[in-house]
């Protein structure tokens, strides 16, 4: 075979291959599902989610030019609000998710109203400070808010999501839960990738990328400035909720130490990492942020004058090297920087121009 | 009466006035020019036209509809769309989505439809077609496909003309067009404008400092100095106006 491989979009041979693709893909993911230990498996669960996450965090700042940090309490609200329901309201678990995405939507187009006017840096410390207020909010001994979230201790989502009726006919039984929980959450990953994808391909997506690189081209252009940052701010915040979510009911338990603004930071230096405005760079992204942290705890060299241990105080210095190296190495991200070597050699997809019309008459 | 008429614009930042109470009307079809030296209100007037800028006073109509009720991004569903002397295109999408997203009020495709792609296909591959062809019109199909960053400035140029003109403008406006072209590009500009005034049914706004250009071109000029207007009339009249040679030589004396 020869490289690179080059198809023309929409081609029969472009179809077959994204199947194959597709085939592969799926394959390797049940594979992972059923090659890993169960308590892995959870781990896992919580990549999908952040990856969910970043691919929010991305639409806003990727793809809107928006540069919005405090996507940790849009996470946590949707958390917040999923174990409110299935506690308090005695809502199904999966029927929360809904809820919890049109009310962080709702609350992401608010913070979508000030980034009209208010640009780069000032934009970053409103939404920092959103973040930062978030946990204290949910700690609030006061209208029942402490009550809902549990306030300083957490909650606990009394029943686990575990297999039942489709599940539990596919033969997973109770002590499998976290792995029937990858493959729902997997789906969902997959309807997000699709959706993003569709977006960003569209009317609305280039809309939103018109106003990222020229606001003013674009206004002029039919573009309405404040109905599309709504938009991208929500759909943002909803895609967080979503993560919160799934974070929830993977765990069974909530708690505002865990949406503390760090977190927001991990989604940002997942995002830079994968790729800003990548798709697949939100799963390297994730990747890096649950495993190769996770990694680093386990380093142990004998240095001779000292062991470096990941498990001591080196654990965040390992860390933070490896960060470093990557973004000199890849300062585009791992997906933004290796994907035009892809192209150039290994796959392409050329474009298939659209036929002219007869009628066409050309200027000189 | 006239398609496009501005009344008393007048323009304050602060202590500065860009703009003091300029009048002039565009008929339907015209080739109607802008001119005057550095600083003389220009751009600030198309700002206003295309609503980027509110005028501390006046009022701006077009087709009988009063512009200033309406924001920028609804003006070019009236029929209004301008181009950019320093080029306002997106240069994370390639040529051919650029020029797409120039349809953007002509299309309908929303954020939600679009996510689960429902009834969006149609549109979409109508609105590539179309797209390609108006790149193809003005010979631009072969950098259709390639991002619009680091193309040639008369390219860039031209895909901005491009992008103004699927979305079935009536009044055109042209901030430059001419600037950063070579001679010969020049020469090929004034056809170009010409002949797509006559296609597409248009009337053309132009503001250029390209003097051979303008006299060319223009069935009418407009001559504004330190925001005011100073004259207006056929290229032959204002050319040997003594004001406008004053205004742009300074005076003999």
């Amino acid at each position: 075979m020869m490289f690179p491989i080059v198809v023309n979009r929409g081609s029969a041979t472009h179809k077959r291959h994204m199947l194959v693709l597709a085939v592969i893909v799926l394959a390797l993911l049940v594979l992972v599902a059923f090659m890993l230990p169960e308590y892995q498996v959870g781990r896992v669960n919580r990549l999908w989610a952040m990856a969910i996450a970043i691919i929010g965090l991305n639409l806003v700042l990727g793809y809107g030019g928006l540069f919005a940090l405090g996507h940790s309490a849009f996470i946590g609200l949707g958390a917040f609000i999923t174990a409110w329901l299935v506690e308090d309201m005695r809502f199904d678990h999966w029927q929360a998710i809904p809820f919890s995405m049109a009310a962080t939507f709702a609350f992401g187009s608010l913070l979508a109203l000030p980034a009209l006017r208010i640009k780069g840096l000032y934009l970053v410390v409103i939404t920092i400070a959103v973040a930062v207020v978030f946990p204290s909010l949910a700690k609030i001994d006061k209208f029942g808010i402490a009550e809902a979230t549990g306030g300083a201790n957490g909650r606990k989502i009394s029943e686990e999501v575990v297999p039942t009726g489709i599940g539990k006919a596919l033969g997973f039984t109770e002590l499998e839960a976290a792995r029937y929980r990858y493959f729902l959450i997997l789906a969902m990953v997959i309807v997000v990738v699709f959706a993003v994808r569709n977006l960003l391909n569209s009317r609305s997506g280039r809309a939103i990328i018109a106003i990222r690189d020229n606001e003013t081209g674009a206004a002029v252009s039919g573009v309405n400035l404040l109905k599309s940052k709504v938009f991208t701010f929500g759909t943002s915040a909803a895609l967080c909720g979503l993560a919160g979510t799934i974070l929830a009911l993977d765990k069974s338990f909530v708690a505002e130490q865990d949406f503390l603004f760090p977190l927001a930071v991990e989604m940002l230096v997942g995002l830079v990492i994968g790729g800003v405005a990548t798709l697949g760079g939100a799963f390297v992204g994730a990747f890096v942020i649950v495993f190769v942290k996770e990694f680093s705890k386990n380093v142990n060299i004998d240095l001779g004058l000292f062991v470096l241990d990941g498990n001591g105080p080196f654990s965040a210095l390992i860390f933070g090297v490896i960060l470093i190296i990557v973004t000199f190495v890849m300062p585009r991200g791992i997906v933004g920087s290796l994907k035009p070597w892809f192209v150039q050699k290994v796959y392409r997809i050329d474009p298939t121009p659209p036929e002219l019309p007869d009628t066409l008459q050309r200027l000189s | 009466m006239a398609q496009l008429s501005v009344r008393d614009v007048t323009v304050r930042f602060g202590g500065i006035t860009a703009l003091d109470s300029a009048s002039f009307e565009v008929e339907k079809g015209q080739i109607c020019g802008l001119i005057g030296p550095n600083g003389a209100g220009k751009t600030t007037l198309f700002n206003v036209v295309s609503r980027i800028y509110d005028p501390t006073e006046g009022a701006v109509e077009f087709e009988g509809e009063n512009l200033l009720n309406h924001q920028a991004h609804e003006i070019c569903k009236l029929g209004v769309y301008r181009t950019f002397q320093n080029l306002a295109l997106w240069k994370g999408l390639t040529v051919i989505e650029n020029v797409m997203v120039g349809a953007h009020s002509t299309t309908t495709a929303g954020y939600w439809r679009s996510m689960f792609k429902v009834g969006t296909k149609k549109e979409e591959s109508q609105l590539r077609e179309r797209a390609y062809a108006v790149l193809a019109e003005l010979n631009l199909e072969d950098v259709a496909f390639l991002p619009a960053d680091g193309l040639p400035f008369g390219t860039l140029k031209r895909i901005e003309i491009a992008r103004a003109l699927i979305g079935d403008p009536k009044l055109l406006m042209l901030d430059e067009p001419a600037s950063g072209l070579t001679h010969g590009e020049v020469d090929e500009l004034g056809g170009v404008i010409r002949t797509i005034r006559d296609r597409y049914n248009l009337t053309v706004l132009l503001v250029e400092h390209h003097m051979r250009l303008v006299m060319a071109l223009t069935e009418k000029i407009v001559v504004l100095n330190l925001g005011r207007k100073i004259a207006e009339g056929d290229p032959d009249t204002v050319r040997k106006d003594p004001v406008v040679v004053e205004a742009y030589l300074g005076s003999s004396k």
